[in-house]
């Protein structure tokens, strides 16, 4: 009498006892084992007791909507429960999870604000009204350590973070608008909503940016991050550049729950890209932007990491022959270039002038605007991506794929020039 | 003639016969059903089902039915259950296959669950060695079991 005799019927019986691990490691034993525990009922059963407990039935159907492959809830619960990287693997970042992926920037000193920007799928209770959203942004140094906010609509359609999970699990409930949490060594967030939100069908794509502030200074940071929402339009909106240094050199973006079991509205949070752009003065280039992409997610991931040593020894060494500073008229343009991302013909600054501030004041014969944002751009070569980054920056449709500062490739795009 | 006292003889595989009242083997579906079907059955026999288990059986359900009249505790009956499963993993299966001809969902779901519990937590080859599996996959195809199963093994 074995375990595998049994008629299929009561091994399936057995299966619905069982985990998802255990099921895949029974699937891993014999062929006949392997057949019942392919069963995608039992498959769908683990997901819905083991991860989405607490969501509503009419919910879970959805899930396994974009997955048309036949072991959908499988795979469904293999990427929910966690255990897979699949940045590691190149797969694609499925944000219905605790998805976490790191990335190193080389020197992280010169930096002193960068941007992040969500796209979160935003879902609506049909009960209780409330939008729910999800961006949690977890670096390693404790200058920035964690956020998790979830943010909430009221009656009148206005979003405010109703709550701030710090990395150790702390649920912390905050006032609308003003939002600080003094816990430093767990981390620290503070956030604001300044714009209000349309008033979204389900599952209708919004936009959050979330402006981080980092700051090294000792003291508790008023607001070292900002949110804003964009119901609306698809445009980045950008905070004034606020002079802080971030210390840490590895930031770690990470999606879903914290406590290694995701749950809705993780699942709702379908993320499909970050922007991380520079507004600094003194970074430049970009430095990583990856393309990722989900079978689970209406649209791919993409995101952008531009941040760079500005005092760098050797950027003074770098000549653009061909390029005069729009403001003090110097050529040819040493080190750093700036070019703004709105103008058109280009407006460009050297270091000089765009570290001195001199041109906000000064006369100009451009229609440049000080709220303009500048790309930084310190290889001469790297100006023929620019057209291509203004482009895609203005529509939010950036994917392009780089390894390091000195080789920028384009991947899954098309050359402007 | 006091319904409560009517009996049903079952004849076990290896002609062992039980005397059982039918209100207390009315849990299995398939006897209550032959039971309703058939008028004055003095015996019915169960081919499938050797004396040792059929003894185990008539043992489950005389407890559960004695509990729709004198109430236990949650904890007891955990225990007594426990108690019942206490079994060699032949008897174990044989039960399963009992419970599952004679449709006694409850003592089903209770076995069913122990061998669940005695899957939980091993691995692939502990899995194999606990029952004896025998691991019929070519190694093509155990890679590519291994391969898809990685995300459920620590690295």
């Amino acid at each position: 009498m074995f375990l595998e005799t049994l008629p299929a019927d009561v091994l399936r019986n057995i299966c619905c006892h069982l985990d998802g691990i255990s099921l895949a490691r029974l699937s891993s034993t014999c062929r006949k084992l392997r057949n019942v525990c392919s069963d995608e009922t039992i498959w769908l059963a683990c997901v819905k007791k083991e991860i989405l407990e607490d969501v509503k039935e009419e919910f879970i159907p959805l899930l396994n909507k974009n997955s048309p492959n036949q072991r959908g809830w499988y795979k469904i619960y293999q990427s929910l429960h966690g255990a897979s990287s699949p940045c590691s693997s190149g797969d694609g970042l499925d944000l219905t999870t605790n998805s976490s992926f790191t990335f190193d920037i080389p020197d992280f000193s010169g930096l002193k604000q960068f941007t992040l920007s969500f796209w979160f799928f935003l879902a609506r209770d049909a009960d209780t009204r409330d939008f729910r959203a999800l961006c949690f942004l977890v670096p390693s140094k404790e200058t920035l350590n964690g956020t998790l906010c979830l943010l909430l609509g009221d009656e009148d359609n206005r979003c405010h973070v109703s709550q701030v999970i710090s990395s150790n699990g702390n649920v912390q409930s905050v006032d609308e608008e003003s939002v600080s949490v003094h816990e430093r060594d767990s981390f620290l967030v503070a956030s604001r909503v300044h714009s209000t939100l349309k008033e979204l069908p389900f599952y209708e794509w919004s936009q959050i940016v979330l402006v981080c502030h980092p700051q090294d200074s000792d003291e508790p940071c008023e607001a070292p991050f900002e949110i804003f929402l964009n119901g609306e339009s698809h445009g980045v909106k950008f905070a004034l550049p606020v002079e802080y240094n971030l210390a840490a050199n590895s930031v770690q973006l990470t999606f879903g729950s914290m406590d290694g079991r995701a749950r809705l509205p993780n699942a709702f949070g379908h993320l499909s890209r970050i922007l991380l752009i520079p507004r600094a003065v003194d970074s430049l280039g970009l430095l990583a932007i990856l393309h990722q992409s989900s079978p689970f997610l209406p649209y791919p991931l993409s995101w952008i990491v531009s941040a760079q040593n500005a005092f760098h020894e050797r950027v003074n060494e770098i000549v653009h022959a061909s390029k005069s500073c729009d403001f003090c008229h110097i050529f040819p343009m040493k080190g750093i270039i700036y070019r703004c991302l709105e103008c058109f013909p280009s407006y460009d600054l050297c270091m000089k002038c765009f570290e001195s501030d001199e041109f906000i004041l000064g006369p100009s014969l451009s229609d440049h605007r000080d709220d303009h944002l500048f790309l930084p751009v310190r290889r001469p070569c790297s100006f023929r991506y620019f057209t291509y980054f203004r482009r895609h920056y203005s529509t939010g449709l950036i994917s392009v794929t780089t390894n390091d500062l000195e080789q920028i490739t384009l991947g899954n795009t098309r050359n402007d020039e | 003639m006091n319904n409560n006292s009517k009996t049903v003889k079952l004849v076990s595989s290896d002609n062992e016969i039980f005397e059982v009242e039918t209100s207390i083997i009315s849990l299995s579906e398939t006897i209550k059903n032959v039971l309703e079907d058939t008028e004055d059955t003095e015996s019915i026999p169960l081919p499938n089902v050797e004396g040792r288990i059929l003894a185990k059986v008539v043992e489950y359900c005389r407890y559960h039915s004695l509990l729709k009249t004198i109430p236990q505790s949650e904890e007891d009956i955990e225990r007594w259950d426990r108690e019942f499963l206490n079994v060699d993993q032949p008897t174990l299966f044989h039960l399963i296959l009992a419970a599952n001809y004679l449709d006694i969902k409850s003592l089903l779901d209770l076995t069913c669950k122990r061998v669940a519990d005695m899957i939980k937590g091993k691995k692939p080859e502990e899995i194999r060695k606990e029952f004896n599996i025998v691991n019929d996959f070519t190694p093509e195809e155990e890679e590519e079991v291994r391969r898809e199963n990685a995300w459920c093994e620590d690295p």
